[in-house]
C-alpha cells in the first residue's frame, strides 16, 4: 500500500490547527482542565483535555461539539491539500469518519425530559435518526459519494484512515476525506470513572505508577488521494499511508487479551501490508492510555514486533479523545514525522519493570525518519494500526 | 471491478434457538441485540458446515447498526436518572459501546481476523458492504461475516411507531469473491432510516441456504438407513451408525449404484458426481445450493416410483404456511425419516424456520427415549408407531403435541392418544408431490385446507389444489368430498392406472378382486419387472400350494391377461414400511 496523503487538519486540546499544535506538541503542558460544559458529581475530581474556548464558541445550536471539531479539522485539511469542494464535483468521493459519542443516542438532557413525560421537542431524536459524521461531511460540501461511519470504539479513527486508504488502494474512490472526531459528553465521561478505569490526576503512560486515563476531544482529518488523481491536479504529497492492519482480541469486553495477541497480529498486518521491516520504523506512536492493562498489553505486542523502535505516547498531551483518538494520533505522527522528532511522554517518572518498554521521556530527534506505527487500541478488543510515511522532500531540502 | 458474492446467510428477529449452539454460562453477560446478532451469526457460520468453536483467523467480521445498542444506553442513562452519576451502572455502559455486538460475536464464535463496526444510520448495511469487498479484494481475509443488527428503541418505538415496520432483526452474510448464485451489489441496498436493518433481513430470508449442511447430512444418513433397512433385521444397529462410508462398505457394486443412483436424484446431482462416499455430503450441499430444490420419491405403492420436485420457493411456503400449527412448541423429538416429504418439512425446514432444537430418533417403535418427553415437545411421528404406544398404554405427559402423517391415522387411535394425555394429536393430510396439504386434531373431523392452498371444487368434490405463492398445482391423490368452506372429508384412493405391455391396469382393482376370494385374508399387489405382482395372506389352514392354483384358475376367469399377478407371493402378515405403510416385497 502506498496512499498519498496530500492534506491534514487537526483540533485538539494541543491547538486549533496544525500549525498550533505543531508549536505545542514539543511543549510541556502547563494547564490542567476540568469540565464546566455539563453537570457531573466527578467534574472538579477529574481532569480533561478539551477543545479551546475559541473553537467551543464557534458551535451551531444545530450541530455537535464533535461535528465542530470535525469541520474544523475538515476545513483545514482541504485548505492544506489545496482542495475545493467543487474540485471534486466530478470525482469518486469518500468519507470515512471514526467516533464514538457522535453516532450514539447520547442526548442526556432530552431523554431526561422525555422519560419525565415533559414532551420535549423531538429534534434531537430526529437528529439522532438520520444524522452520522460521514454523510454529514458529504452534506456539508455538497458532494455526491460513499460515506461511512466507523465506530470501533477506540480505534475508530484509526480504523477510518485505513479504511479510507483501502478504497483508494481498491479504486473505489479517487479521493477520500477519512479521519475521526469526538467530544467530551457526559456518557463516556460518567462510563469510564464508573469502570475505574479513568485517573484523578494526569495520565502517566507505561508509568509504573500510572493509574488510568484522561478523557479528551478533538478531530483529526487526512485527505488521501489516487496516484492519478494527485498527479493530474499536481498536488502536494505530505505523507503517505504505506499499511494497515486491523485484529480482534475475541477476549473480553472492556479488557484487551493480556497477551497482546490481538495487537500483535495488527501491528504484523500494517507492517505486512506496508513491505517494511521492523527495522524501517523510525518510532511509534503509542495507543499508551495509561491504564494499566492496555500499557501492559500493548508494551507486549510492541516488544514482540517492533522491539527497540522508540516510543511515544500522545495521549499524555492530549487526553484520550475516543473515537477521535486515532485520528488526531496519526496527524501528530505524521507532524513527527515530517518534523524529524518525537514529543516526550509527559508524567513518565518511574519505569515499570514488567513492561520491559520505556518510552522517550524527552523530545527526541529521529533521523531520517520515514516511517512510523500510529497504534490503536478500542473497546472490546478491536486493534488498529497504521504505518505511516514521511511526506516528499522537495529538492531545496 | 470485481464483484461479491452471498456464500450463505440467516436471519433472527429473536434468540429462541441460541442455547442450541452456545451453553447459557457463556450467554449470561450479553445483550438481547447482541445476543440475536450472535444467533443469525451462528446460523450463517453453521449452516455451511463451519465449525463455530474452532479458531478462525481468515473471516472478517463487520457488523452494521443503524442505531447501535441504543437500549443499553437508555439503561445508562436511566441509572444516571435514577441514581444519580456516582451509582451509574458500569455495565450498562460497557454495553452501551456501539462495538459491543461485535465484541460478542469475536468472542463465541472465536474469530480472530479483522473487524469493525458501521454505525450510520438506514445506509449502514450499504456502506457496509463497501468495506467488505475492499477488504477481500486486499486479501485481508478470505471471507467477510457481514451483519445487521437493530433493537427496539424505547424512544423511537413510541415516537415513530407508525414508521417502524419490524422493531428488531440481524441478518448476516457470509461473503466471497468466489460466485455464487447471490451477488451483492452495494448499489441495489435500499436505504431506511427508521428501519436500518429490515432491508439485510429480508435478503438473508431470501437467500439463505435451502438446506444446510447438517440437514444435508442428516438427509443422506436417512436415505441410506432406510435402504439398508430393508434388507436387514437388526435395524437398530443400521440407524445407530452415523458413519455413511461404514454403512456402505458391506454393500456389493450393484446396491451401492443403487443408493448413490437414489442419493443422485433426490439432489439433482449433475453428471454422476455421486462415487465417492467420503464426499458426497459436500457434493449435496452444493447440488441443492446450486438447485434450490430437493427430488422426493413416492413409495411406489400405486405403481412405478415418481420423482416429486420440491423447489426451495414452494418449501418455504409450506414451511411458513403450516407455522401457525406450533406457536407453544419448544422441541421437536423425531420419529421419521427426512429423505421423504414429511420428515423433510416437519423435522428439518420446519424447526430451522421456528428456530426449534430437533432431537432424532430412529423410527422404531421403542418406549425408552420416550420418557424424555416434556412439556411443549412435538412428537412428529406416525401411526403405527403410535399404535405401539397406546398398545402399551403410554401416558404422555402434559403439554405434549402429536404430529402424526404417512398414512391415515384411524379415529380410534387418535381417541386413544386424547385419552393418554396428548395435548393435540394434529393429523397432517399430504402426499409426496404436493407435501402437507390439510390437517386435522379431532377423531372424526374433516380436514382443514392449509393456507398456503387454494382448492377448486367440481360436483361436491375437492377436483384440484394449487399454491397461492408458487406454481404448484395438484389434483388430490384421494376422492375428498367438501365439507365446509376449506373443509374436506377423504373418501378413497385413487390408484393410478399403471402399464402392463402397453395396456392400463389398475393393481387397486385387481386387489380388491383377490381380496374378495374365501382363500385370501389380506393381499396387496403392485407392479413388478413389468408384470402385476401379488402378496397374499391366506386364510388361516389353507393349503399355499393348492392356493396358488386355485387362485390362478379364479384369476384366469375374471382377469385380462395384463391383469393377472405374474408372481404371488405368500406369507403371514402384509410387508410394512416402518412407517406402517405398504412396502415391497
Amino acid at each position: 500500500m502506498k496512499t498519498t496523503i496530500t492534506g491534514f487538519g487537526c483540533v485538539c486540546s494541543l491547538g486549533n490547527n496544525v500549525s498550533e499544535i505543531k508549536q505545542n506538541l514539543f511543549k510541556p503542558v502547563s494547564e490542567i482542565s476540568f469540565l464546566d460544559r455539563f453537570e457531573s458529581s466527578f467534574a472538579k475530581d477529574y481532569p480533561v483535555f478539551q477543545v479551546s474556548r475559541k473553537i467551543l464558541s464557534q458551535k451551531n445550536e444545530s450541530e455537535s461539539y464533535g461535528f465542530l471539531f470535525l469541520k474544523t479539522a475538515l476545513n483545514e485539511a482541504l485548505k492544506n491539500a489545496n482542495l475545493k469542494a467543487k474540485d471534486l464535483k466530478d470525482a469518486k468521493v469518500g468519507v470515512v469518519i471514526g467516533t464514538s459519542v457522535d453516532a450514539s443516542f447520547n442526548c442526556f438532557d432530552f431523554y431526561k425530559e422525555w422519560r419525565n413525560e415533559e414532551y420535549p421537542p423531538l429534534d434531537p431524536l430526529n437528529k439522532y435518526i438520520q444524522y452520522s459524521p460521514a454523510k454529514e461531511v458529504l452534506k456539508h460540501l455538497e458532494l455526491e459519494g460513499i460515506s461511512q461511519t466507523v465506530v470501533t470504539a477506540c480505534a475508530s479513527g484509526t480504523d477510518a484512515i485505513g479504511i479510507g486508504a483501502q478504497w483508494i488502494e481498491n479504486s473505489i474512490c479517487d479521493v477520500v476525506i477519512a479521519g475521526g472526531a469526538d467530544e467530551l459528553n457526559l456518557i463516556p465521561f460518567t462510563g469510564f470513572i464508573k469502570l475505574m478505569i479513568a485517573s484523578k490526576e494526569r495520565c502517566k503512560p507505561f508509568d509504573e505508577n500510572r493509574n488510568g486515563i484522561n478523557l479528551g476531544e478533538g478531530a483529526g482529518v487526512f485527505i488521501m488521494e489516487s496516484e492519478q488523481f494527485a498527479v493530474e491536479r499536481n498536488a502536494k504529497k505530505i505523507g503517505l499511508v504505506l499499511g494497515y492492519g486491523n485484529a480482534c482480541d475475541a477476549y473480553h469486553q472492556t479488557s484487551p487479551e493480556p497477551n497482546g495477541r490481538g495487537i500483535k497480529k495488527a501491528l504484523e498486518n500494517a507492517l505486512n501490508q506496508s513491505g517494511l521491516k521492523p527495522g524501517d520504523i523510525s518510532f511509534i506512536n503509542a495507543h499508551a492510555t495509561g491504564t494499566l492493562d492496555n500499557d501492559s498489553a500493548e508494551s507486549l505486542a510492541l516488544n514482540a514486533i517492533l522491539k527497540g523502535v522508540p516510543v511515544t505516547a500522545t495521549k499524555s498531551k492530549t487526553g484520550h479523545a475516543l473515537g477521535a483518538a486515532g485520528a488526531i494520533e496519526a496527524c501528530l505522527t505524521l507532524i513527527c514525522l515530517n518534523e524529524q522528532k518525537i514529543p516526550a511522554v509527559e508524567n513518565f517518572k518511574t519505569a515499570d519493570e514488567n513492561l520491559e518498554l520505556v518510552p522517550v521521556s524527552k523530545n527526541t530527534e529521529i533521523k531520517n525518519a520515514k516511517a512510523a506505527v500510529s497504534n490503536s487500541l478500542g473497546f472490546g478488543g478491536c486493534n488498529a494500526a497504521l504505518v505511516l510515511g514521511s511526506r516528499e522532500k522537495t529538492a531545496n531540502e | 471491478m470485481n464483484k461479491i458474492f452471498i456464500k450463505s446467510s440467516a436471519y433472527a428477529d429473536g434468540v429462541k434457538g441460541l442455547n442450541q449452539f452456545f451453553d447459557q454460562m457463556r450467554l449470561r453477560r450479553i445483550d438481547a441485540l447482541s445476543k440475536m446478532a450472535l444467533y443469525a451469526a451462528a446460523k450463517t457460520l453453521y449452516e455451511i458446515g463451519i465449525d463455530l468453536n474452532k479458531e478462525k483467523s481468515d473471516i472478517g467480521l463487520i457488523i452494521a447498526t443503524g442505531r447501535g445498542p441504543v437500549k443499553q444506553t437508555c439503561d445508562f442513562m436511566n441509572s444516571i436518572i435514577d441514581d444519580g452519576d456516582t451509582l451509574a451502572s458500569p455495565l450498562a455502559f460497557s454495553q452501551s459501546v456501539h462495538n459491543s455486538i461485535e465484541t460478542s460475536i469475536t468472542i463465541l464464535l472465536n474469530l480472530r481476523g479483522p473487524c469493525l463496526t458501521i454505525s450510520q444510520g438506514g445506509d449502514s448495511f450499504a456502506s457496509a458492504v463497501v468495506t467488505a469487498k475492499s477488504w477481500l479484494l486486499s486479501e485481508k481475509c478470505k471471507h467477510v461475516l457481514l451483519g445487521a443488527a437493530d433493537e427496539e428503541h424505547p424512544v423511537i418505538s413510541k415516537e415513530y411507531e407508525n414508521k417502524i415496520l419490524k422493531k428488531k432483526c440481524a441478518a448476516f452474510f457470509l461473503l466471497t469473491l468466489e460466485e455464487t448464485s447471490n451477488e451483492l451489489v452495494a448499489e441495489d441496498i435500499k436505504s431506511d432510516d427508521f428501519n436500518p436493518s429490515l432491508y439485510p433481513f429480508e435478503l438473508a430470508r431470501k437467500t439463505c441456504v435451502f438446506i444446510t449442511k447438517d440437514a444435508t447430512q442428516r438427509i443422506l444418513e436417512d436415505f441410506v438407513k432406510a435402504a439398508l433397512a430393508e434388507k436387514k433385521k437388526d435395524i437398530m444397529s443400521v440407524f445407530a451408525n452415523k458413519n455413511i462410508p461404514e454403512l456402505m462398505q458391506n454393500l456389493d457394486i450393484d446396491e451401492k449404484q443403487n443408493i448413490f443412483d437414489g442419493i443422485t436424484t433426490l439432489f439433482s446431482i449433475d453428471n454422476d458426481k455421486v462415487a465417492d462416499t467420503g464426499t458426497i455430503n459436500e457434493t449435496c450441499f452444493e447440488s441443492a445450493r446450486k438447485h434450490n430444490k430437493i427430488n422426493f420419491s413416492t413409495s411406489g405403492s400405486t405403481g412405478d416410483p415418481q420423482n416429486c420436485v420440491h423447489t426451495k420457493d414452494m418449501v418455504k411456503e409450506e414451511v411458513e404456511g403450516v407455522a401457525f400449527l406450533f406457536k407453544n412448541i419448544e422441541r421437536v423429538i423425531n420419529t421419521v425419516l427426512s429423505h421423504h416429504s414429511y420428515g423433510f418439512i416437519f423435522a428439518l425446514q420446519m424447526p430451522r424456520c421456528l428456530d426449534l432444537p430437533v432431537l432424532s430418533y430412529p423410527p422404531v417403535p421403542v418406549l425408552e427415549w420416550t420418557k424424555t418427553l416434556k412439556e411443549g415437545d412435538l412428537l412428529v411421528t406416525f401411526p403405527l408407531f403410535l399404535k405401539y404406544l397406546t398398545k402399551f398404554d403410554f401416558k404422555f405427559p402434559q403439554g405434549v403435541t402429536i404430529l402424526v402423517s404417512t398414512a391415515p391415522c384411524p379415529d380410534e387411535l387418535m381417541e386413544n392418544l386424547y385419552r393418554n394425555g396428548a395435548q393435540r394429536v394434529i393429523e397432517i393430510y399430504g402426499a409426496s408431490e404436493a407435501g402437507a396439504i390439510g390437517f386435522r386434531e379431532n377423531p372424526g373431523a374433516p380436514f382443514f385446507l392449509l393456507p398456503f392452498w387454494d382448492y377448486k371444487e367440481e360436483d361436491g368434490l375437492v377436483k384440484s389444489i394449487s399454491r397461492k405463492t408458487t406454481s404448484l398445482r395438484k389434483n388430490l391423490p384421494d376422492i375428498a368430498k367438501v365439507k365446509g368452506e376449506r373443509l374436506f372429508s377423504v373418501i378413497e384412493r385413487i390408484d393410478n392406472a399403471v402399464q402392463v405391455a402397453g395396456v392400463n391396469v389398475f393393481p387397486s382393482k385387481v386387489e380388491k378382486t383377490l381380496k374378495q376370494h374365501p382363500m385370501v385374508k389380506d393381499a396387496v399387489v403392485r407392479l413388478g419387472k413389468e408384470r402385476l405382482k401379488a402378496f397374499i395372506v391366506l386364510q388361516k389352514g389353507v393349503n399355499e400350494k393348492n392356493a396358488k392354483t386355485i387362485l390362478y384358475n379364479y384369476m384366469e376367469t375374471i382377469f385380462t391377461v395384463h391383469e393377472i399377478p405374474k408372481n404371488l407371493t405368500f406369507g403371514n402378515k402384509l410387508p410394512l414400511t416402518a412407517f406402517g405403510k405398504k412396502a415391497n416385497w
